[in-house]
Order: C-alpha cells, then sequence, then structure tokens
C-alpha cells in the first residue's frame, strides 16, 4: 500500500507515522497546501496542534486544501486513520461523529493505555490472532490534553449499535473522562478511523509494544 | 455541553459559563448579508455547534 500522511503547521507526530507506515509500503508526507492525492492508497493524518490548535483542537485544519482532497478521498471509500489531533481535525471536519474535549481533570496526559478492540476493524488488531496467546487488548499511548470523547446519549447509541465504536479503553484505564470509555471511532463505511491513542508511537519493541503495527496492517486491509 | 472546560464543579445555584468572545467588523450596509455570513461563520468555523452555542449580537 503506498501511505500519504498530512503535515500541517504544528503537526509533530507525522515522522512516527510515516515511519509506521514505511515498515508496511511506501510512504510519503503530503504538506497540507497539497491537493494532488493521486496514487496514495491510504491516508493518516497525524498527532500535533495543526495550526496551533487555534479556536479548537483541529477547528483550522478542516479547510485546508489537503483535508477537502481527504475529504473526498473518504467519500470515495478511501482509507483515512486519524490520530489524536488528526481524530479531532476528522471530528471537526464532520468526517466522524462526535467531538474531543478538554480532559476531565483539565491537564495534559501522557501515559501507555491497554484498549479493547470493539468493530470488525478492531477484531483485526487483536495481537496474535489465531494463536493460543491470544490477548485481547493491544497497549498503546496516549498523549493529549484535549482527547475526552464526547457525542449525544443518541449518536453514542447509534454508533455503539453500528459497529462504529473502534475501540474502548479498558477497565479503570479510562485517562480523559472519554463518554463509555471511547477511544476510538469509525464512520458508517468503516473506512475512516479516528484514535486518540498513538499506534504510531507503539511499532518498535524499543518502545515497549509493537502492537500499534496492526492498526497500520489492518489499514492496509481496509485499503485492499 | 456543560462542563465543555473539563469535570463540572458544584457552585451551588450560580449559573456559570465559560467562553469566548469573537469581534468582527464587517464594511459593509448589508445587515441581512452581513448577519448570514456571520451566521455562516459560526457554524462553520468560530463554533462547533454539536458542543457550543452562539449567539450573534450587532452593535
Amino acid at each position: 500500500v503506498i501511505w500519504g500522511v498530512l503535515q500541517f503547521p504544528g503537526s509533530c507526530d507525522e515522522r512516527d507515522a510515516l515511519h509506521a507506515c514505511s515498515l508496511l509500503g511506501e510512504a510519503r508526507l503530503v504538506w497540507h497546501e497539497e491537493r494532488d492525492l493521486s496514487g496514495i492508497e491510504a491516508i493518516v493524518i497525524p498527532g500535533g496542534f495543526s495550526y496551533g490548535d487555534y479556536l479548537r483542537a483541529g477547528a483550522i485544519a478542516r479547510f485546508s486544501p489537503a483535508m477537502g482532497a481527504v475529504a473526498e478521498f473518504a467519500a470515495a471509500g478511501g482509507p483515512v486513520l486519524g490520530i489524536c489531533n488528526g481524530f479531532q481535525v476528522l471530528c471537526e471536519a464532520k468526517l466522524l461523529p462526535g467531538a474531543l474535549l478538554l480532559n476531565e481533570d483539565q491537564r495534559f496526559l501522557c501515559r501507555q493505555v491497554d484498549l479493547i478492540p470493539e468493530n470488525a476493524f478492531a477484531a483485526e488488531t487483536t495481537p496474535e490472532r489465531g494463536s493460543s496467546s491470544k490477548r485481547e487488548t493491544i497497549s498503546v499511548p496516549v498523549k493529549h490534553g484535549e482527547g475526552r470523547y464526547w457525542a449525544p446519549d443518541s449518536v453514542l447509541d447509534a454508533i455503539e449499535a453500528g459497529g462504529q465504536v473502534a475501540y474502548r479503553y479498558a477497565p479503570g484505564q479510562n485517562p480523559n473522562g472519554s463518554a463509555r470509555d471511547v477511544a476510538g471511532v469509525s464512520n458508517a463505511g468503516g473506512n475512516v478511523i479516528g484514535l486518540m491513542p498513538h499506534p504510531e508511537h507503539a511499532v518498535d519493541p524499543l518502545t515497549g509494544s509493537t502492537d500499534g503495527l496492526r492498526v497500520f496492517e489492518a489499514m492496509q486491509m481496509v485499503a485492499a | 455541553v456543560l462542563a465543555h472546560q473539563g469535570r463540572p464543579h458544584d457552585l451551588g445555584d450560580a449559573r456559570h459559563a465559560i467562553g469566548r468572545l469573537v469581534d468582527v467588523e464587517m464594511a459593509t450596509d448589508d445587515r441581512a448579508d452581513a448577519l448570514a455570513q456571520l451566521e455562516r461563520m459560526c457554524e462553520q468555523l468560530l463554533a462547533n455547534p454539536l458542543i457550543e452555542d452562539f449567539e450573534i449580537q450587532t452593535l
């Protein structure tokens, strides 16, 4: 798969995302002023502070030329993974339901968490799937100030019923007060995924977990 | 959304809100058009209607 990793002024996780994608295929950065995504088969919108996160996290990025192209790419069924600020951008762009609010305790946080895969996409990321040593959770870091997933109860009910909740924080590990422990969601079509935790920071044994790579592998299956 | 800025704190009966005030100067005599533009700015950028309310006042 040929990957495109968006880069806005203020992005900061695009290098790790690019590295994760490079482990699986070709990858290149897409500058926010670019509109041409030809040849790209999967998009990653990385973490950081796009356009300084002024107004609300992710609010301004949705107006960039690159996001216009991503909206068309997503509408055509192309796989899009938004991580952290990328998740916030996708919510602001209305490509995903809900919003990310300031953490419940109003502090930036950074820690390793366990995620429970909930939907069909996430099930593909379960470690050692098919083997007897199968674990039920994946271990990845979170680091954010505005990561509290929120949507009206009617929307939460609908996305739960529709298999759009991708991951939940493991019991007792919800770090930010997210509604119903939601850590990641997908759109109705299943091709747009948003995650608050950072799979791109968990692809090398050096960082203690390689579970994050499975998220990128699952994106490849969406692209196929 | 109540407590948009974090966990709700009990302030008794006191109404409290944290928000943002945006001053916009527009060079136009067409009040209706200006209000329509402001409405669009609020819905698409200045506020996220899912979690924020907005109110437009003209001077």
